[in-house]
């Protein structure tokens, strides 16, 4: 068996493409997948409580999450939903923020269903800082149908700084007695190593690290996921995916738009924190990881963070900072560099895009370069994984052969394709540029891709720890980065412009060339078609 | 062959580079094609046509004419009816196609008979720039009388100004020693240089590919070898049988006709090491030093089968081997055979190579499949089926890798997939050119890499000819397998014994339009 594989949720999405099961199978389904053949205390009721139930996140992210999983019967029966703010809401309140947000929009068929799942949903407000109010909380969610006896979720969908307040109030006051307990705690997680730590042991002190689900979005994604089945279950990979073989390993995360007026919490953190340091490290373990002992949360992620433990603090020379401008021939929003947004302070020094060199010395990656990449205001949409292998030794063909590339994209439109050479079809012998594709929205028609936030609060339910940072993870990742974060800080250096809609500063390209990634600009993308 | 239209020289010197990369290739040089055979069946469905569409595309020199050959009392025009159903020819191509056969004269004569080559001299030393013309000898004739033409080409025929070159067909003998009387005859007439032997499975899109795909990719090299493959399995399958033409067939078997040339030759470029060039000697040493690392196929490695009628199937379905009217009675031919063989060197020592053909099974199909090993510690229980590659000769060329994938969706098992080449989704626009296409262009362009040499062939038959003379000597009854079905199951039974995993599994999925 393999635990984090929740059979209830194949069940289900089989359910959602094709032949309708109902709940009752589906459960049957997870409670022999999740707890074998004890008895369990599956039948229990689960709550999920939502801290910051007024908010932003909550509202955009968390509410219509729960919804579609509620709708598609991927939620235990007995589940129910308690909001708690310090604003004065009702549920009714909730309900008619939510249909504003909600995208897709609720169908007709679909709104007794949504009614029955606001009917699961209370609301309570209250003070973050306050005892008495988690000590109400905690009365509320008793007085709920099998509330004594329930599971408790709680989602931190809040600012840092009533972090500490609220997790010290969860403990103090809510925790279940006789179910489990469950935090789910947002980015960011500290703002540096000493910063994070604090919080790391403010956690610890209070719940074991089971206990914790620390959420990096990217680890919910369908190709992120994909990527230890990729390497660990093809035969094919396993000889090349080493120093021998791998040219380099290129991470990109690129956004088409700028901060567009919400550049003030931007501006706190920078590009390295919002991107690098989290999801595109999270990649990197990933990608670079050796097999582990099984596919157990913790044997996985006893791998990732020996990775990190292998990669030294990223130094300046290996880095290029850069901020967007202004592109006077833009359109809109590309005509407004960074800081023309007026919630960034005057004369920012912020990186809006960083590229950084990672090494990890150890005996399958030693001199290989993991080019980092990510940036806002750049040319497109892309989140992409690239492996480029050697050159061909003993090349015999007249022309050069343009290197192998095997790429995951990420985002948009999710694919694998291989990047290789074949022989120019026709009349010819010579090799030309080709790729072996799997092309998700060709080759899956009717699998819908969940959002990474549903895969996620999915695995809380089933106690899946695997897509979650632990503490350690965490640790070391911001070890790599806060020498670096601190040196931009203090010296306050001035990040190369670049023009809104480009690759970003050309440095950036200079560096990925140096370090031994080969662009060729040969290589043209040709959507398959059907004849 | 982008979109971008070339103009005819501009096609014929890319080839020409490509083709003849150091020589200077005489574009201006009169070329005549002379057709022995000219009133044949190969002739008039194969060779005429090719030179038709090759005329047409503007892919000969431009002064190039054909001279047929034959014991019929022929005209041009007659030849000209004859081939028209197989030239394919669209109205608009009516000029051009008067152009061509303007082109074509027509000699009768004995193929025993030396005045009939000498007036065939005289004529070829007739036609404009015909003194200095490079000449091309296609024998598309019954092997009984190639002694005599090559023979009478040799004493009367040769340019001597131009070069020489000559296209020798299939069957190459039918054991060792036949085909060593063959070889020695007719290298006492011309030069290794000279000769061209077609199997035109080498003029194949993918099989020529497979030298590129192999050398080209660096991914490729680590795990091509015994590490990381787990056998190789090499597919030629008809879907009809031999529909009242099994005399000829029944003389020779489908050993002989597909297994021993065709089967063999994509073996040699699966398993060969990289040569030292691509130049054409330096290709065919290595596919010949292959050869030599394989032990005589033995009977205990081989299941022979032959169809019997399907009495639900329709038409020919019903209809067996033996049921055939030209085959004699009682014959105990193979029309199906699978044999493994094994490559004795480094890369390959213990890697079961599988040949497989047949007539009259389920689907129409020849293919290259690269079966490799199960991952070495498994952490997904078991779930992952052994990577493939699978180079898809025809029909529908395709590369394609199975493998495994995160099943897409809320879960986190492997499943199968594949990343996909498929030609006629990728490459629209891209004419794929026929087999004899490519390799009479070769012969122009003096490229032999495509044709076997004399060497080749001969490994080729020691490897069989064990076998074959066994089989003929204790007449062992072949298993009897129903028309339109996969083969015996005994030979599966082999495959599976030797190592290969059939999981029944995997589906392809036509990636469809968006």
């Amino acid at each position: 068996m393999i635990p984090q594989m929740c059979l209830f949720m194949y069940q289900a999405a089989q359910r959602m493409s094709t032949e309708a099961l109902n709940r009752s199978e589906v459960f049957g389904q997870l409670r022999r997948e999740l707890y074998g053949d004890q008895p369990s205390s599956q039948y229990k009721a689960h709550i999920f409580i939502i801290l910051g139930a007024s908010g932003d996140l909550a509202k955009k992210k968390i509410y219509p999450t729960l919804w579609w999983l509620f709708r598609d019967g991927l939620l235990p029966d007995e589940t129910y939903f308690v909001g708690f703010a310090r604003s004065i809401l009702t549920v009714q309140d909730l309900k008619t923020a939510f249909c504003s947000l909600c995208f897709p929009k609720v169908t007709d068929e679909d709104s007794e269903c949504l009614s029955t799942f606001f009917s699961k949903n209370s609301y309570l407000s209250g003070r973050y800082d306050d005892g008495s109010s988690f000590a109400q909380l905690n009365t509320h969610l008793s007085s709920l149908p099998g509330g004594a006896d329930a599971n408790r979720l709680f989602y931190l969908a809040l600012p840092p700084t009533v972090y500490h307040d609220v997790t010290t109030n969860i403990r103090g006051h809510c925790m279940s007695q006789r179910g489990w307990n469950r935090v789910i705690v947002e980015k960011p997680f500290g703002r540096d190593l000493q910063t994070s730590q604090e919080l790391s042991a403010h956690l610890s002190s209070l719940f074991t690290e089971d206990q914790i689900y620390r959420i990096d979005h990217y680890l919910g994604k369908e190709m992120v996921q994909n990527l230890m089945v990729l390497r660990f279950g093809n035969r094919i990979f396993g000889p090349i995916w080493n120093r021998t073989s791998v040219a380099c390993v290129v991470l990109t995360f690129k956004e088409p738009f700028g901060t567009q007026g919400r550049g003030g919490y931007f501006d706190d953190f920078g590009i390295i924190r919002d991107v690098m340091q989290n999801h595109l490290l999270q990649m990197l373990c990933l990608v670079a990881m050796e097999k582990p002992a099984s596919t157990d949360p913790d044997d996985v992620r006893d791998e990732k963070v020996k990775v990190l433990k292998c990669v030294a603090p990223v130094t300046a020379s290996d880095v290029v900072l850069g901020q967007y401008v202004g592109d006077p021939e833009g359109e809109g929003q590309a005509k407004l560099g960074y800081l023309d947004d007026p919630t960034v302070p005057e004369g920012s020094c912020t990186p809006t895009f960083a590229t950084a060199v990672l090494y990890v010395r150890n005996e399958r990656w030693d001199g290989v370069p993991f080019v980092l990449r990510c940036g806002k205001a750049l040319n497109e949409r892309k989140a992409e994984v690239r492996l480029q292998f050697t050159d061909v030794p003993g090349n015999i063909f007249v022309e050069r052969c343009q290197r192998n590339e095997l790429v995951v994209r990420v985002q948009p439109n999710e694919a694998i394709y291989l990047k290789m050479m074949t022989k120019r079809p026709g009349v010819y012998f010579s090799p030309e540029e080709t790729e072996l594709d799997l092309t998700y929205r060709s080759r899956y028609k009717n699998v819908k891709l969940p959002d990474a936030y549903e895969r996620l609060i999915l695995d809380v339910f089933c106690g899946n720890q695997m897509h979650f940072v632990r503490s350690d993870e965490l640790r070391e990742a911001w070890r790599i980065f806060t020498p670096l974060l601190h040196q931009i800080e203090e010296q306050k250096t001035h990040p190369i412009p670049y023009t809104y809609g480009s690759r970003g500063p050309n440095e950036a390209d200079e560096l990925v060339k140096r370090v031994g990634f080969r662009y060729e600009g040969t290589y043209k993308w040709v959507k398959p078609h059907t004849t | 062959m982008s979109n971008l239209p070339l103009s005819r020289s501009e096609v014929f010197g890319e080839l020409r580079k490509e083709l003849h990369e150091d020589e200077e290739f005489h574009q201006s040089d009169a070329h005549v094609f002379i057709i022995m055979g000219a009133s044949g069946d190969l002739a008039k469905k194969k060779i005429y046509p090719t030179l038709w569409w090759l005329f047409r595309d503007g892919l000969l020199p431009e002064q190039t004419h054909f001279v047929g050959f034959a014991r019929s009392d022929l005209t041009v025009d007659a030849i000209r009816t004859a081939c028209m159903p197989y030239l394919k020819v669209t109205d608009t191509e009516a000029e051009r196609l008067s152009v061509f056969f303007s082109r074509n004269t027509y000699i009768s004569g004995k193929y025993a008979d030396e005045t009939s080559f000498a007036k065939l001299h005289t004529h070829l030393l007739s036609l404009p720039g015909g003194a200095d013309a490079n000449r091309l000898f296609y024998l598309a004739l019954p092997p009984t009388v190639y002694h005599d033409v090559t023979k009478n080409i040799k004493t009367q025929c040769m340019s001597t100004k131009g070069w020489n070159r000559v296209i020798v067909e299939k069957p190459f003998g039918r054991d060792l020693q036949s085909s060593e009387e063959l070889s020695t005859h007719l290298s006492s007439l011309f030069t290794e240089e000279q000769i061209y032997r077609i199997d035109h499975y080498l003029g194949k899109e993918m099989v020529q590919n497979l030298m590129v795909l192999r050398f080209g990719n660096r991914i490729f090299g680590p795990i091509w070898n015994r590490d990381s493959v787990a056998c190789v399995v090499l597919t030629f399958k008809e879907p009809f049988g031999t529909q009242g033409r099994g005399g000829y067939f029944d003389d020779f078997g489908i050993i002989r006709d597909v297994m021993q040339n065709h089967l063999l030759q994509m073996l040699s470029l699966v398993a060969m090491e990289k040569p030292a060039s691509t130049s054409s000697d330096d290709v065919r040493d290595e596919k010949v030093k292959v050869l030599k690392c394989i032990a005589p196929v033995t009977m205990s490695d081989v299941v022979l089968g032959q169809y019997v009628g399907d009495p639900e199937g329709e038409g020919d379905a019903k209809l067996g081997y033996l049921d055939d009217t030209t085959v004699p009675k009682g014959s105990t031919q193979a029309t199906f055979a699978s044999a493994v063989l094994y490559v004795h060197n480094e890369r390959w020592d213990g890697v079961p190579f599988i040949l497989r053909c047949g007539k009259a099974l389920n689907e129409r199909k020849a293919e290259v499949r690269l079966q490799f090993t199960d991952v070495p510690g498994d952490i997904f229980g078991n779930q992952c089926r052994r990577n493939e590659l699978v180079v898809r000769v025809q029909p529908n060329e395709a590369v394609y890798a199975k493998m495994m994938s995160k099943k897409p969706g809320v879960y986190f098992s492997p499943e199968e997939t594949e990343l996909d080449l498929t030609y006629k989704s990728r490459y629209k626009d891209v004419k794929l050119p026929d087999a004899y296409e490519r390799l009479i262009l070769d012969v122009f362009c003096g490229s032999q890499m495509h044709f076997v040499r004399s060497d080749e062939l001969r490994e080729a038959w020691r490897i069989f000819t064990p076998l074959l003379h066994q089989i003929e000597k204790e007449k062992p009854k072949p298993i009897p397998y129903k028309y339109g079905s996969r083969g015996p199951t005994e030979a599966d039974d082999l495959a599976k014994r030797v190592g290969f995993r059939y999981e029944g599994t995997y589906r392809w999925v036509n990636p469809h339009r968006l």
